[in-house]
């Protein structure tokens, strides 16, 4: 387990630098649209590694690939942005999801034990460097959506139109080597 | 054989149009009580011109006396034109009734047609038959004909309804046209609002309190309130004990007078004060909120959300501004919830605390779809943000200054909600109150100083559930409805005193010690990212902590994923389970 | 006339800049009156609510036409009391030079 701080100095000045880093650039993503476009390549680029060595593991053909931007919280009146870019698998079998968690892991994700979630739903999650990747599978085995997801962009309240933000959140299908 | 002849009525006439769309008229109603509402502070201002006594003279009784000339225009104007917004607002609501009568005329025009033409079936069919089966037919024939002249009765009687009203309200909008006739209108109107607001229990009497303003407000009559969400909507607008329907009246016709000014004078391009840019953001902050809920859709039914400004003050605290904003109705929903947020919050900051309550509304309906869900973000305390007018308040959110002032404010609100619900009517709500980091500590100090109505509290991201709140129960609930969510890696919720150190904003909620019930709240981004970013992403869609909070609000607990606590012995640092567990995403279902 | 009379200039400039509030309000509301949505109302209404809208806008117009007055004259009024108060400043300081070159 990782060790908590352990004097209230340095904790007083930890939350200082929060507050200051939390209403400043963050550590990866560039500030504004730049930063929108850099996670979405983060995440497309995750997508492209992981979904043909799955693909090919549960033997399924994927079907749709779309990417999106979620509004994934707030701080102040900075708006922080994520980016999922997803594949779906359907098959007209039970998919075996160990083989699912077999590709990840040969693929160097180190992904957790198979969850049990919600609904009869399965998940597993694994981390990149700069993104994360989840794989959801419906009760009935026979839908696979699988997920890049990255975060980290920070965009000013105000400084996008109602329209553009529609336009963020409005899932659009990606041009992707998934095969 | 002998023939015999049964008459059969025509049919029913075909049911008139009924045009009209009352959204818009109140939406234009809604438009002129704004323009009322500029005009009625012009000509407070201008009656008033020399009550600072600083101007003295004959130059000044001039001054005094051209103005005074502008200020009985103004009143007149703002007068008659509340008169016609009230004109406007029955017209819209007899419109609705007219629109309702002519959809069941069209039902019933629609059996008797279908009936007539059964009749005319069997009349035609019947051959060899008795007189027993005669005498039948005919009494089914003068039943319609019978049903189809009260029917066509009923009908000419809704044309006659639409002509006279058209005609009248046509009557009301050229009777005052014309300058002339406003002013000629305008004798004899008088403005009720300022000597309604002397009367006792009164917002701003001695003694008011939550329950005495109610009392005031519900004694009024609809002229009466009109008429103070008119000419004082500041006021309307943020008293708690007025209903969050009228509230979000008044504070919109409010938000669109700082629009209108403000950003006249930003397309002015005259240069704006530091002081009018900030009030400038935080209006249209809420208006983009409010803008974004209207676009918003009930994920069970597809319908368009409605959104309440509850709290509406730009320039409280210095500045920072004070505003709400509810994504349903929380006076009528079953599941209600009130989230407070923490530190870098202001009323800049409704934008995105909307996004999320949103989040939350959608998640609590898909839940339990048979329950509705009123979801609040309250930003009506003075938390520790960024620049304050009088230098960095982010300084004070070490101490519990803040959080103390909001506790009391939040306590006046949530006793608001209770008292102005109708229950006869609506049922009690489920009432969860959310608060997130320095809004945890906020929550804890309204629990523990002052009491507060809620059935479930939630602490997110807690740096301290507050002075006086040594455990669960302290809050004034049973343990297992007090919650705790803190994701392994917000480094905010470390800085809650757990075994021997800490900031002294109070114990961390997700403490074994402490008692509350904790759920998952990690993230799958946990460690991608910048670490600030665990510590705002309680209401990211597709979260534990989303997914969790959903089912606490909906009351749906036995869903909650749960978590184990954490642990602060005095011999050591503080230990997370929950760092060691692999995040899920939980599908919320819904479309953000 | 009275004769007397006491000012405080900084007030006149705040009321100037308060009529420039009420005037920008005025203008904002008379755009708000233009574009207001009158198409809720039937045919045999809606005519008669153009004409309201338009004319009421006018009225709108014709008070922030009074205001903009207002706070120009405010201004004005600031000025004069201002260059009143330079005038006699500098009448005296003329004086004074003179007075000390007679001395001399």
């Amino acid at each position: 387990m990782r060790r908590a701080p352990v004097a209230a100095a340095a904790m007083a000045l930890a939350l200082a630098g929060a507050l200051l880093a939390a209403c400043g650039s963050g550590s990866h993503v560039s500030d504004g649209r730049q930063g929108l476009e850099e996670i979405k390549t983060r995440a497309d680029r995750g997508l492209e590694q992981v979904a043909p060595a799955v693909g090919a593991a549960i033997e399924v053909e994927p079907q749709r690939a779309v990417g999106g931007y979620v509004q994934a919280g707030y701080s102040g009146s900075t708006l922080l942005y994520g980016y999922d870019a997803q594949v779906t698998f359907r098959a007209d079998r039970p998919i075996d999801f160990e083989k699912v968690r077999a590709a990840l892991t040969d693929l160097g994700l180190a992904p957790g034990a198979i969850a049990r979630l919600p609904q009869g739903r399965q998940g597993i999650t694994a981390t990149a460097d700069d993104h994360a990747v989840v794989a959801t599978l419906d009760a009935d085995r026979r839908r696979l959506v699988l997920k890049a997801k990255t975060s980290g962009a920070e965009v000013k309240s105000g400084s996008l139109s109602a329209e553009e933000r529609a336009n963020l959140r409005d899932p659009k299908p990606l041009s992707l080597d998934l095969d | 054989m002998t023939t015999v002849t049964i008459a059969i009525p025509a049919d029913a006439v075909a049911v008139a149009e009924v045009p009209g769309d009352v959204a818009a008229l109140q939406g234009f109603a809604a438009d002129l009580l704004t323009v009322s509402s500029g005009l009625d502070d012009l000509a407070t201002f201008a009656g008033d011109v020399l009550s600072g006594d600083r101007w003295d003279g004959d130059a000044a009784e001039a001054y005094r006396r051209a103005a005074v000339g502008t200020a009985d225009a103004a009143d007149d104007r703002s007068l008659v034109l509340r008169k016609v917004a009230g004109q406007v607002e029955d017209y819209a609501t007899g419109l609705a009734d007219r629109q309702r009568r002519r959809t069941d005329l069209v039902e019933r025009r629609s059996t008797l047609v279908s009936g007539r033409q059964d009749l005319l079936a069997d009349v035609n069919a019947a051959v060899d038959v008795s007189d027993a089966e005669i005498d039948a037919l005919e009494q089914r024939a003068e039943q319609l004909r019978v049903s189809i002249a009260t029917f066509d009765q009923d009908h000419a009687t809704l044309v006659s309804d639409c002509q006279t009203a058209d005609e009248q309200m046509v009557q009301h909008l050229q009777a005052v046209d014309t300058a002339g006739e406003v002013t000629q209108s305008a004798v004899g109107l008088t403005d009720p609002a300022d000597a309604l607001l002397q009367r006792p229990g009164a917002p701003g009497t001695d003694g008011a309190t939550v329950q005495s303003v109610h009392d005031w407000w519900t004694s009024l009559d609809e002229a009466q309130q009109q008429a103070l969400i008119a000419a004082h909507p500041q006021i309307i607008g943020n008293t708690d004990g007025i209903p969050t329907a009228a509230r979000d009246e008044a504070n919109r016709i409010s938000l669109a007078l700082d629009l209108d000014r403000l950003e006249t004078r930003e397309d002015s391009g005259e240069p704006m004060s530091f002081a009018e840019r900030r009030h400038l953001e935080r209006a249209q902050a809420a208006q983009t909120a409010l803008d974004n809920v209207a676009a918003r859709e009930d994920p069970v039914t597809g319908e368009a959300l409605d959104g309440y400004l509850s709290l509406y003050d730009p320039t409280a605290f210095d500045g920072d501004g004070a505003v709400a904003v509810s994504v349903g109705n929380p006076d009528t929903a079953q599941n209600v919830s009130v989230s407070v947020p923490g530190m870098l919050n202001d009323g800049a900051s409704i934008e995105g605390g909307t996004e999320s309550v949103g989040n939350l509304y959608s998640t609590a309906r898909l839940a339990d779809p048979d329950q509705s869900v009123a979801s609040t973000m309250w930003i009506g305390y003075d938390a520790p943000s960024n620049f304050g007018l009088h230098g960095l308040d982010t300084l004070q959110v070490i101490d519990e200054g803040l959080a103390d002032a909001g506790g009391d404010r939040l306590a006046d609100f949530l006793d608001g909600m209770r008292t102005v619900r109708d229950e006869d009517a609506h049922g009690r709500a489920n009432l969860t109150v959310i608060g997130h980091s320095y809004g945890s500590t906020t929550v804890g100090n309204a629990a523990t100083d002052h009491g507060i109505p809620a059935d479930d509290v939630v602490l997110i991201g807690s740096p301290g559930a507050g002075h006086a709140a040594d455990h669960a129960t302290d809050l004034g609930l049973p343990a297992d409805q007090v919650w705790a969510g803190s994701a392994s890696e917000d480094a905010v919720s470390h800085l809650a005193r757990n075994g021997w150190v800490g900031t002294g904003l109070g114990l961390d909620p997700t403490d074994e010690d402490f008692g509350a019930q904790r759920f998952q709240a990690e993230n799958v981004q946990r460690g991608t990212h910048d670490w600030i970013w665990d510590h705002n992403q309680y209401y990211e869609p597709d979260t534990e902590s989303l997914y969790n909070m959903g089912q606490i609000v909906a009351g749906t607990h036995d869903q909650v994923l749960t978590a184990e606590h954490r642990h602060d012995p005095w011999y050591g640092p503080m230990q997370d389970p929950e760092e060691d567990r692999r995040p899920n995403e939980i599908p919320t279902g819904f479309e953000p | 006339m009275s004769g007397y009379w006491s000012v405080d200039p900084g007030a006149l400039i705040t009321a100037s800049y308060d009529w420039r509030d009420h005037a920008d309000t005025l203008e904002g509301l008379s755009r708000r009156l233009r574009s207001a949505d009158v198409s809720g109302f039937p045919p045999g209404v809606s005519g008669a609510a153009t004409t309201f809208r338009q004319q009421w806008a006018g009225m709108v117009d014709s008070l922030e036409a009074t205001s903009r007055d207002f706070e120009s004259r405010m201004l004005d009024a600031h000025a004069a009391y201002v260059d009143s108060d330079v005038r006699s400043q500098e009448a005296f300081q003329e004086w004074l030079l003179q007075m000390g070159e007679g001395e001399r």
